[in-house]
C-alpha cells in the first residue's frame, strides 16, 4: 500500500464524511436537544435532491443549482414545519414509540409521494461547469465538487456554531440539551422551540440534499441509504453535539474509505463497527450529554 | 313458496355457487395472468419499465384477437422489492386462478418466488430482468423460463470478447450482494479460462446503493490495471460514472472500461456518460428497430404509447408475455402443464429475433450485445453503438455443464 493511496483515501473519506455530517447535524439537534426521533429525516434529503434535479434540468447546472440552494431548503423547512405542527405534536406525549411509529409511517408516505411526483427512474444532473473536473493536491486528484462540499460543510458548521452560541434560539437549544425538564419549568415555549428546531433540522437536510444531487444518482433509495449512516454518526458523535457529529462524520467517512485498502467488501459495516467501538469506550458518544437517557 | 319458486331460487343459488367457485377471468372469458412487480423500493426503476413492456404486450395481443380467441387480463401487485411480499402476493394471485406469472425483477425476489411459489403451484413463470443463473441452472424447475441471457452466458460472452483484446491486468468491481458477487465470480472464472495469462490485480465490492465511490476509484487506479470490468448497473453505475469522470478515471484508463449499460442508465448520465468506453446491453432499442420490421414496429409502437423509446427491461417484459402467448397457442391450451411442457426446445418469435428456449433449462438463447458508448444524435442521448452480437447459443452452458452444475 503506497503513502499516496493512503493519503488519497483519507482525503476521500473526509469528503464523504462531510456529507454525512450535513445530514446528521439536523438529526442530532432534534434528537439530542429535544428527544425527537425523526426516521423521515432522510426523506427530506431525498426530496431536496429530486427537487434540485428538477430546477437544474429547467435552469441549467449553474443557475439551477444556485436557485435550488436558496429555494429548496426553504421549501423543505415549510414542509417539515407543517408536519411538525399537524402530526408530531400529537405524539410527543406518547414518548419515543409514538414518534417512531409516526415517522416510520411518514417515511413510507413520503417515499411513495416522491416516486409519484418525480417518477421511479434515477436522475442525474451535471455539476456546474466551474466545479467540474479535479485539482491536484500534492500527488492526488480531488474532485473540485468535493472541495465545494467541504467548503459548504465548513460554512454550515460555522453557521450552527453561531446559531448555538450567539442566538437566543441557540441558547435555548443548549439549555434543552443540558436540562430539558427545566426548560418548561422556567416558562420557555417548548412547543415553539420544537417547531423551530424541526425547521432548522429539515433545512440542513435540504441543503445536504441539494449539495449531494450533482455527485451521483438521485434515486428513490437515497432516504434509507443516508439516514442509516446519519443515525450511526450521531450516536458516535454524541446526541445533541454538533462538533461531535462533525468529528464523527469525518471519522466514519475516513474509516469507510480506509477499509477498502484491507477488505474488498462491506465498507459500510466499518461505520457500525466504529459505532460499537466508540460506545464500548464512551457510551454517550464522543461528546457527552448529562441527564439524557 | 311454490315449487316453481323454490326451483328457481335453487337454480339461481347453484349458478351463483358455480360462478363464485370459478377463477376470475373464466367468468368473463378472459385469461387471468398475474405479475408481482417491483414498483417501489430498490428495483422500482426496473419494475416500472418491465410493467410498461408487459402492458404493451398484452394490449398488442388483445388487439390481435388474444390467445386462443380469449383476451388476457393482468392482475398485479407492487412487492416493494421485498422477497417475502413477492412470495405472498404471487401465491395469492396464483391461488386465485392465474395461468401465468410474471416474476419479480430483483434477483432475490425472483429466486424466492420461483422456488417457493412457481415450483410448488406449478405455474409457468417468466423472469424478465433478473438473470441470475441460479434460476435456470441450480434451482431450475420446468415451470420457469428466462428471457435475458443468464449471468453465466453474459460473463462468458464478455470474457470471450475481452480475451481477444491485449489486456492482461484486470480490475473487477461489483455491488456487494449475492448476484453481484456471483456475476463477478463468473467473469473472473471465464476470463482466466479464455486467457490464462490474465491477472486480477484489484477487486472491490461497494455496497448496493453506495453514495460515494471515490475510495473504490482510488483503489482501482492505484493497482494500475489494463482494463476495468464492472457489473455495477443502474443507479450505482450512474453514481460511479459521475464520480469517476470527475476524477479523470476514464482518461487515465484510456477508456479501457466495460459496464452493463441499459438505455435508461445512459439517458440519465447524459453529458456525464463515459463516451468511448465499452459496455454490454440486453435489448438495445435502436438496433432492434433497425434489425427487423417486427423490431421497428415494436419500438415505434412503444414510443407512440409511452412517449419514449423502450428501455431494455420493457423489451424483456414484452417478450415474456409474447412468448408465453405463443407457447399457449402452440399447446392449444392456456393450462399451466400444457404450456410448461411445450416451452423447452422450441423456437419463438421475439423482438430480438428468433429465440430458442433451452430444453433442459428453459433458458432463452438471448443474444448479448457489446458496443461502445457514443452520443447518438437520432435518439438525443448516449447509447451503445453495438459492435458485436454474441449469439446466446454460443455461450449457453452445455448439457454436460448443466448436469455438472446441478450436481448430477
Amino acid at each position: 500500500m503506497s503513502e499516496q493511496l493512503l493519503f488519497a483515501q483519507i482525503v476521500a473519506g473526509v469528503a464523504a464524511g462531510a456529507l454525512y455530517f450535513l445530514v446528521a447535524s439536523g438529526l442530532t439537534l432534534l434528537w439530542g436537544a429535544l428527544g425527537v426521533i425523526n426516521l423521515a429525516h432522510g426523506s427530506y434529503f431525498m426530496i431536496a435532491a429530486f427537487a434540485a434535479t428538477t430546477l437544474v434540468q429547467q435552469f441549467g447546472p449553474g443557475a439551477g443549482l444556485l436557485l435550488a440552494l436558496v429555494v429548496v431548503p426553504l421549501a423543505i423547512m415549510i414542509l417539515a414545519t407543517g408536519l411538525e405542527m399537524s402530526l408530531f405534536r400529537r405524539v410527543y406525549a406518547g414518548g419515543i414509540w409514538g414518534q417512531l411509529l409516526l415517522t416510520f409511517g411518514l417515511f413510507l408516505v413520503l417515499s411513495d409521494l416522491t416516486r409519484t411526483v418525480f417518477g421511479a427512474l434515477p436522475r442525474s444532473i451535471p455539476s456546474p461547469d466551474v466545479l467540474r473536473g479535479f485539482v491536484m493536491i500534492a500527488t492526488i486528484r480531488v474532485a473540485k465538487y468535493q472541495i465545494a462540499i467541504l467548503v459548504a460543510t465548513l460554512l454550515v458548521a460555522l453557521f450552527l456554531w453561531y446559531l448555538l452560541n450567539r442566538s437566543r434560539t441557540g441558547r435555548l437549544i443548549r439549555a434543552a440539551v443540558d436540562d430539558p425538564a427545566m426548560l418548561g419549568a422556567i416558562g420557555v415555549d417548548v412547543k415553539r422551540l420544537r417547531t423551530q428546531v424541526m425547521a432548522i433540522a429539515a433545512c440542513l437536510a435540504g441543503i445536504a440534499g441539494v449539495i449531494a444531487a450533482p455527485r451521483g444518482s438521485v434515486n428513490a433509495t437515497l432516504d434509507v441509504q443516508i439516514v442509516i449512516i446519519a443515525f450511526a454518526v450521531i450516536v458516535i458523535g454524541g446526541l445533541g453535539s454538533i462538533w461531535g457529529a462533525l468529528v464523527a462524520g469525518i471519522l466514519a467517512g475516513v474509516a469507510e474509505a480506509l477499509s477498502t485498502l484491507f477488505i474488498d467488501q462491506g465498507s459500510e459495516v466499518v461505520i457500525f463497527a466504529l459505532m460499537v467501538l466508540v460506545l464500548f469506550i464512551r457510551p454517550t458518544g464522543l461528546r457527552t450529554i448529562v441527564g439524557r437517557e | 313458496m311454490s315449487i316453481i319458486h323454490r326451483a328457481a331460487a335453487a337454480s339461481a343459488l347453484a349458478i351463483f355457487a358455480v360462478l363464485a367457485a370459478l377463477p376470475a377471468g373464466a367468468q368473463d372469458g378472459t385469461i387471468p395472468i398475474a405479475g408481482s412487480f417491483d414498483l417501489s423500493g430498490a428495483a422500482a426503476d426496473v419494475g416500472k419499465d418491465v410493467y410498461d413492456g408487459v402492458q404493451y404486450a398484452i394490449e398488442e395481443i388483445n388487439k390481435n384477437g388474444g390467445v386462443l380467441g380469449r383476451k388476457i387480463q393482468l392482475t398485479y401487485q407492487d412487492n416493494g422489492t421485498v422477497p417475502q411480499k413477492a412470495v405472498d402476493q404471487s401465491t395469492a394471485m396464483l391461488r386465485d386462478g392465474a395461468k401465468f406469472l410474471l416474476s419479480p425483477q430483483a434477483s432475490g425476489s425472483a429466486i424466492a418466488v420461483s422456488k417457493a411459489v412457481s415450483a410448488k403451484l406449478k405455474i409457468p413463470t417468466c423472469t424478465s430482468s433478473s438473470n441470475s443463473d441460479d434460476l435456470t441452472i441450480k434451482d431450475f424447475h420446468p415451470y420457469i423460463f428466462m428471457m435475458a441471457a443468464n449471468s453465466y452466458m453474459e460473463a462468458r460472452a464478455v470474457a470471450n470478447y475481452l480475451s481477444k483484446q491485449p489486456y492482461r491486468r484486470y480490475a473487477v468491481i461489483g455491488p456487494d450482494y449475492a448476484a453481484g458477487r456471483a456475476n463477478a465470480a463468473r467473469f473472473k472464472e471465464f476470463i482466466k479460462e479464455y486467457n490464462p495469462q490474465v491477472e486480477i490485480v484489484a477487486e472491490d465490492y461497494p455496497k448496493f446503493g453506495a453514495t460515494d465511490y471515490t475510495a473504490t476509484i482510488n483503489k482501482i487506479l492505484a493497482a494500475k490495471p489494463d482494463y476495468v470490468w464492472t457489473v455495477l448497473f443502474g443507479a450505482d453505475l450512474i453514481t460511479f460514472s459521475k464520480q469517476a469522470q470527475a476524477l479523470g478515471f476514464f482518461e487515465q484508463m484510456h477508456n479501457h472500461f466495460m459496464g452493463l449499460y441499459d438505455s435508461n442508465t445512459l439517458k440519465a448520465l447524459g453529458p456525464d456518460a463515459a463516451v468511448g468506453t465499452d459496455g454490454w446491453q440486453r435489448a438495445p432499442a435502436k438496433l432492434l428497430a433497425e434489425a427487423s420490421p417486427a423490431g421497428k414496429a415494436y419500438v415505434e409502437g412503444f414510443k407512440a404509447k409511452f412517449g419514449h423509446y423502450p428501455a431494455d427491461w420493457s423489451t424483456l417484459g414484452y417478450d415474456c408475455v409474447s412468448i408465453w402467448a405463443q407457447a399457449a397457442e402452440a399447446a392449444k391450451s392456456v393450462e399451466p402443464e400444457a404450456v410448461a411442457a411445450i416451452l423447452g426446445g422450441r423456437e419463438f418469435k421475439s423482438v430480438r429475433g428468433p429465440l430458442r428456449i433451452g430444453k433442459l433449462d428453459h433458458q432463452a438463447e438471448a443474444p448479448i450485445y457489446i458496443g461502445k458508448v457514443v452520443q447518438d444524435k437520432d435518439y438525443g442521448q448516449p447509447l451503445l453503438s453495438i459492435q458485436s452480437i454474441i449469439p446466446g447459443a454460443e455461450v449457453r452452458p452445455s448439457e454436460e455443464t448443466l448436469r455438472k452444475l446441478r450436481g448430477g
